[in-house]
């Protein structure tokens, strides 16, 4: 009997364990709990009167370390004060769980209103199944004329609108003056003095370039721009978008370019089992003195705890001499939007809350320091952290903005893109086996 | 007792309940994975219904056939180096030591901590710079030894295994403590008399006794392996280069990252029946000793 029973609560123990391994059953669950949840809420909006409306807004900016937090707090809290019959529901999630959320809800088709989302290849798919709405009839040519030169690219599909931004994004080369001073080199505008940049510092022990392994993306940064400053932006976005070929000779150019950066010891050792934040510390500790990432490491650089306060300059990527990429192409662009849910019953309402939150959080994100303006704003630039000043001094001048391939990519040919770079940074296979697996995208 | 088995009534009452949650928490959304699998689906939409090739798909793509073979290493690790480890420590500590329930504590301790942060703990441990363990090896002179453990292909794997033997020694070694406990000290005092060793004691009558608990506790590790996912995903995200990429991890890259629905559920099937069928074997593996 005993024995019996032993044999039981094994069995059972080890069901418990199986039945826990499938990762993606507790989803239903959570969609279950979302499904009664807005069901509650259409049904509020029925009962209503015609004026009281309320509308559901999903958002990332929910954790107050988030540089963006009290912008968003105050944005909607003004609006609430300006149209008080509109009443706002806001709900947050980090960043990472949120893409989760927002593609399970989009498949169920349980949006809210109102959502943060991001253009390019992540909102694609919401498009195709018919979740967002176009907005080309609300928008008029004064609204337009506020933004900046391709504030809608990234959201717009099939020569429609489908959301609107307010912050822009660049990648920005982030130098430390007083070690280039230190080690005598100048901060470098071209790939050749790059390449010197790197052998100097190297040289004198000094690692050249912080990355991470492990967070793909900050290595893909770096190889986002080298293809951008070697193959220029429309070749970019045309290959990316499956209307070219990886096979043209700039994209090896900057695969190969790319390898020889790693073989000359620019990056970290040990860099692809390094996480973002393990590996900005370096850089922020003032014994790394370049790091090429998004604009919002202006913020990193202001951190409390960092030591390089005031000793960071910004540039573009160096260009090579022979590419066909400028100097004033950037790669990012505005890409962080807001989206409607074709299905609101308040469109109009939905509407004229996201033209007034964008055109607002444009002003009070770049305040915050948190991104660049995506719309025209007038403000006081003598509280705003410095390298931002200076990153929109330099994007002021932009050409084109060549959103980030994985951004641009859509969700597989994203990974494909992403494990491959990181083989090639490991130097697991060469140059030309990488152009390979890229061209693998278009079969 | 008898009473109560005997009334029907009384047993559908006290079951349905559990039934019921079970049913909608666990066989539903089961079932609702093994229609998705047969599905090409992106998540959104309408799937398209394209029966097994998932499935056959699986078995020629590198990237799950690398998953599966890491965790049969997690499995076969767990098994013939961590539970050996659990076996000995529970016979030393039952065996009388000083301060027995402190070192039960201290040993179940990290159990008891978030993997997240066990997670942290072991990546600062195998930092390539400043991290403890290449730091050791520089100091007493074999700089030769010193890797980038999570950082390069061919020690990812090896440094996330380790962590994760490491945790659950504990768990295991409680679970055959407590097992031990109970076994009657009669038999011991026995065996005393008859002059046996503590080896011997050991080899004869604990460990045969305790061979219920054993077998819990290696489909415990069997099926824990191939279903571990946390750690990884803090140490390496699977990397590099799907060098320590475990069934789990690459389930959600595929399901949330590369958009195949469809595809990352037929993974998520082809786990539970692995699961299953360790849980099989391992039944009747213990059930062919019992006879003999």
């Amino acid at each position: 009997m005993k024995f019996k029973a032993s044999r039981l609560i094994c069995a059972i123990l080890s069901l418990t364990l199986i039945f826990g391994s499938i990762g993606c059953s507790g989803k239903n669950d959570q969609n279950q709990g979302g499904n009664q949840n807005n069901k509650q809420v259409s049904e509020t909006n029925d009962t209503g009167s015609k004026e009281e409306v309320e509308l559901t807004f999903w958002h990332i900016w929910g954790a107050e370390t988030d540089a963006s937090y009290a912008a968003v707090k105050k944005v909607i809290a003004d609006f609430q004060q300006e149209y008080p019959h509109i009443k706002i529901k806001e709900d947050t999630t980090e960043n990472e769980a949120y893409k989760t959320k927002i593609k399970a809800s989009a498949a169920a088709n349980e949006l809210p209103d109102l959502f943060s989302s991001w253009g390019g290849g992540f909102s694609k798919p919401f498009i195709d199944s018919g979740r967002v709405l176009a907005i080309d009839d609300y928008l008029d040519d004064e609204t337009k004329s506020k933004m900046v030169n391709g504030a809608l690219a990234n959201v717009t599909y099939d020569g429609k609108v489908y959301g609107m931004t307010f912050g822009l994004s660049c990648g920005a080369l982030f130098c430390n003056k007083e070690l280039f001073e230190k080690y005598n080199v100048k901060i470098p505008e071209t790939y050749d003095e790059l390449v010197e940049a790197v052998k100097t510092f190297r040289a004198n022990g000094v690692t050249p370039m912080a990355v991470s392994g492990k967070d793909i993306w900050t290595i893909a940064m770096y190889f986002d721009a080298m293809a951008l400053k070697a193959a220029g932006g429309d070749k970019v976005y045309k290959t990316l978008t499956k209307q070219g070929s990886f096979k043209d000779p700039e994209f090896l150019y900057a695969a190969e370019k790319f390898a020889e950066l790693v073989e000359l010891g620019a990056f970290p050792e040990g860099a692809a089992g390094l996480s973002k934040d393990e590996s900005d510390i370096p850089f922020l500790e003032g014994q790394i003195p370049m790091l090429f990432n998004g604009s919002w490491t202006a913020g990193t650089v202001y951190r409390d705890d960092s030591k390089i306060k005031d000793k960071v300059t910004v540039v573009g990527f160096p260009v090579f001499s022979d590419g066909k990429g400028s100097k004033n192409e950037f790669t990012g662009g505005a890409s962080d939007c807001i989206m409607v849910n074709a299905n609101t019953k308040h469109k109009d309402e939905a509407v004229l809350f996201l033209k007034y939150f964008c055109e607002n959080m444009a002003r009070e994100d770049y305040l915050a320091g948190a991104y660049l303006p995506a719309w025209k704003v007038e403000v006081d630039e003598s509280n705003i952290n410095p390298v931002t000043v200076e990153l929109a001094k330099l994007t002021s001048e932009a050409e084109g903005f060549t959103l980030w391939w994985d951004t641009l990519l859509e969700g597989e040919d994203t990974q494909t893109y992403l494990n491959s770079l990181q083989e090639l940074f490991l130097g697991s296979i060469t140059p030309e086996e990488f152009i390979d697996r890229l061209q693998s995208i278009y079969e | 007792m008898e009473k109560v088995w005997a009334n029907k009534k009384a047993i559908v009452f006290f079951l349905f309940p559990s039934f019921v949650i079970l049913t909608l928490i666990i066989i539903v959304p089961i079932l609702m994975s093994s229609y998705y699998s047969l599905l090409d689906w992106s998540g959104f939409g309408k799937g398209t219904f394209i029966g097994l090739k998932n499935y056959t798909d699986l078995f020629k793509d590198k990237a799950f056939l690398m998953s599966v073979k890491n965790s049969i290493v997690f499995a076969i690790a767990s098994v013939f180096i961590q539970l050996p480890f659990s076996l000995l420590l529970a016979l030393v500590i039952s065996k009388g030591v000083k301060f027995e329930r402190f070192f039960v504590t201290v040993f179940f301790i990290p159990v008891i901590i978030s993997t997240v942060v066990i997670g942290q703990l072991w990546m600062k441990i195998y930092h390539p710079e400043y991290g403890i363990l290449n730091l050791f090896l520089r100091a007493v002179g074999l700089d030769n030894l010193t890797r980038e453990w999570l950082g390069s292909k061919e020690t990812a794997l090896g440094a996330s295994v380790v962590p994760v033997l490491w945790q659950y020694i504990g768990y295991h070694m409680l679970l055959m403590y407590a097992g031990i406990k109970s076994i009657s000290s009669d038999i011991f005092e026995a065996a005393k008399i008859d002059g046996a060793s503590w080896a011997k004691t050991s080899r004869y009558i604990t460990i045969p006794l305790l061979r219920p608990i054993l077998r819990i506790s290696v489909t415990f590790a069997v099926v824990g392996s191939l279903k571990v996912f946390d750690l990884v995903y803090v140490l390496t995200r699977g990397g590099p280069a799907r060098a320590s990429e475990v069934t789990s991890t690459l389930m959600v890259e595929t399901i949330f990252k590369s958009n195949k629905y469809g595809y990352g559920s037929a993974m998520a099937i082809f786990v539970i029946i692995e699961c299953f069928l360790l849980y099989w074997i391992i039944g009747k593996l213990f059930k062919t000793d019992e006879v003999v």
